[in-house]
């Protein structure tokens, strides 16, 4: 039996990736979830299949070089990466938020959006961004920050940000409005393309078993 | 100011094990070929831009103007002269190259420029043992060369492109292709809920899997999507498609061409077991030149993916053996696989000296030695 290995990210979702997960055939050691633990790596209850914990940005990309060969993602890490070596077989229904534009509430009382032409943005989704002004013909500037993206418009670094959105309390705190969403977001298992092709009746084993257990 | 040791991003130099290896792989397939009465040709390094396409690395125009580019691949050299040199030659043709290839812009994935691209087409022929014969070969060279664990897996991308045809709202269309491209069945067959198409596009998927679980499903197919001759040329290629019992042989008609989008009929990719992305493909194609087209089927790899997936390790047994060692015995030595190095200075400890070039074995009174 070839060796599997899962790569679950760290951060917003870890709680409902516990109750995924935990439920399978394939459950991992709960140390897994552990906030604290420096453990990267961690067995399963079956001998061929481990996990690896890593960034939620980094998921992908775990994924696409064929380090793990299944993995959870956010569909806003799917779409930023675009890897062509990456399927993304099953919606897990956890994570839900959307990608949109914010701007500060001062700015919107002076311009109208629709009469934006050339704009600067703060994100950490050059690419989703660069696309969807592309389509409305509207030339951007990226600001490519990793995190605190609420900072810049306070801090004069550019008036608009595009993030995830939750609740929008964030945004609120920081005088920011949303404007527009760009996409709806949830997480979905991500399988790596080679893995699929050449393992697949095990590959496909875990993600029917998984998605039985997706609300 | 560029630091005169640096290459550009993408490129370089490639020492010791990689180089040879790859010379001799590059061999072992091309003399497969040639031995299975494949023709080897050589193409320029450079063409015409207008007959490349994009992600080229364009030159400066020369004196007349004309814009010129270096290779991104060999095939279009090939259809080029299956279309005009080799036009009125007898068909079949059978044509086997290799070469250089450079990139404009490489990828996350796959950052190298530059490739050694190895290949070989056999033009002319609309039978289906010209497919066989090709992915047959191509198999069997990649298992020469050290490749375990092969799964050949065989697409048909007319098969969705006919259902895609018969869908008209575009909406609907590009949200489909969004979802097969990440193979998500669910919301595909979400979205297709009542719509006539629905049993097509699940057949199709159905269709995916290893060939011998997949037949009694693949025997439907042409019932629900028709292409009865297609469904039947399929099955015979699949029939005649022998694998160890290491490797196995897949289908997958929910698949979309997302490079090299030029196949017409079936396609076909080989991919390993813990090895990223396809190491090897191919598939038939039209060749088209004035008001005449013929059909034609390739297959193509490039070398820093077969080295990636192949598991043989380094055998070149190299030997340390004095100057003036007789040609006999350096032919006797040749021929049981050693590589040899012959010292330029006289009068020394000949072990010591093979230590201090890293080289395993040395020859003293004429018996070979390991340190």
């Amino acid at each position: 039996m070839s060796k599997i290995v899962i790569a679950v990210p760290r951060g917003r979702i870890t709680k409902e990736c516990k109750n995924l997960l935990l439920k399978t055939s394939f459950a991992p050691d709960p140390l897994l979830f552990d906030k604290d633990t420096r453990k990267l790596t961690f067995k399963s209850k079956k001998r061929n299949i481990e996990y690896i914990k890593v960034r939620a940005f980094d998921a992908c990309t775990f994924v696409a070089f064929g380090a793990a060969q299944i993995g959870i993602a956010g569909e806003d890490v799917i779409n930023e990466f675009d890897y062509s070596e990456i399927y993304a077989p099953l919606d897990l229904n956890i994570g839900h938020c959307r990608i949109s534009v914010a701007a500060l509430k001062s700015l919107l009382k002076k311009e109208d959006p629709e009469t934006w032409s050339n704009i600067r943005i703060a994100t950490k989704y050059p690419n989703i961004t660069k696309k969807f002004f592309y389509n409305k013909g509207i030339q951007v500037e990226i600001i490519k920050l990793s995190g605190s993206m609420e900072l810049a418009p306070s801090l004069n670094m550019c008036r608009r940000i595009v993030d995830l959105v939750s609740t929008g309390k964030t945004l609120k705190e920081n005088g920011l409005t949303e404007i527009e969403e760009i996409m709806k977001i949830q997480s979905k298992l991500i399988v790596n393309r080679s893995a699929y092709k050449t393992n697949m009746n095990e590959v496909s084993k875990i993600i029917s078993e998984i998605g039985t257990f997706v609300k | 100011m560029v630091n005169k040791f640096l290459v550009p991003a993408g490129f370089k130099d490639s020492l010791n094990f990689d180089a040879s290896i790859e010379h001799k792989y590059k061999n072992r397939i091309i003399n497969y070929f040639r031995d299975n009465g494949f023709t080897l040709i050589k193409t320029p390094l450079i063409e015409f831009s207008k007959n490349l396409d994009r992600n080229t690395l364009t030159l400066k125009k020369n004196k007349k103007n004309d814009q010129l580019s270096i290779r991104n691949d060999i095939t279009p050299q090939i259809i080029r002269i299956a279309s005009s040199r080799l036009a009125n030659k007898i068909r079949p043709l059978k044509l086997c190259y290799y070469g250089e290839v450079v990139r404009k812009m490489g990828t996350i994935l796959r950052p190298e420029r530059q490739f050694q691209q190895v290949g070989a087409e056999i033009i002319g022929s609309e039978s289906y043992k010209a497919d066989v014969e090709i992915i047959n070969l191509a198999y069997e060279t990649l298992k020469k060369i050290g490749v375990k664990n092969i799964v050949i897996e065989i697409t048909a991308p007319f098969f969705l492109e006919s259902l895609f045809k018969k869908i008209t709202n575009k909406d609907l269309k590009n949200k489909l292709k969004k979802y097969i491209k990440l193979k998500d069945i669910n919301n595909c067959l979400k979205l297709l809920k009542k719509n006539e198409l629905y049993d097509s596009f699940k057949t199709l998927h159905l269709c995916s899997g290893s060939i011998q679980n997949k037949k009694k499903y693949i025997s439907k197919l042409s019932k629900i999507i028709g292409y009865e001759n297609e469904v039947e040329r399929l099955v015979k290629i699949a029939n005649l498609i022998k694998t160890s019992k290491y490797d196995s042989l897949n289908v997958d008609f929910f698949d979309l061409q997302t490079n090299k989008n030029y196949y017409k009929g079936i396609k076909f990719t080989f991919f390993a077991k813990d090895v990223r992305g396809e190491i090897a493909g191919g598939g038939r194609y039209n060749l088209k030149y004035g008001s005449n087209s013929e059909t034609a089927i390739g297959y193509t790899c490039y070398m820093d993916t077969i080295l990636r997936s192949s598991s043989l390790t380094n055998q070149n047994k190299k030997i340390l053996i004095a100057f003036n060692t007789s040609n006999k015995i350096k032919q006797q030595l040749i021929k049981k696989g050693y590589s040899l190095f012959k010292t330029f200075e006289d009068n020394i400890d000949i072990k010591k000296e093979a230590k201090k070039f890293g080289i395993k074995y040395y020859l003293i009174n004429n018996i070979v030695k390991k340190i």
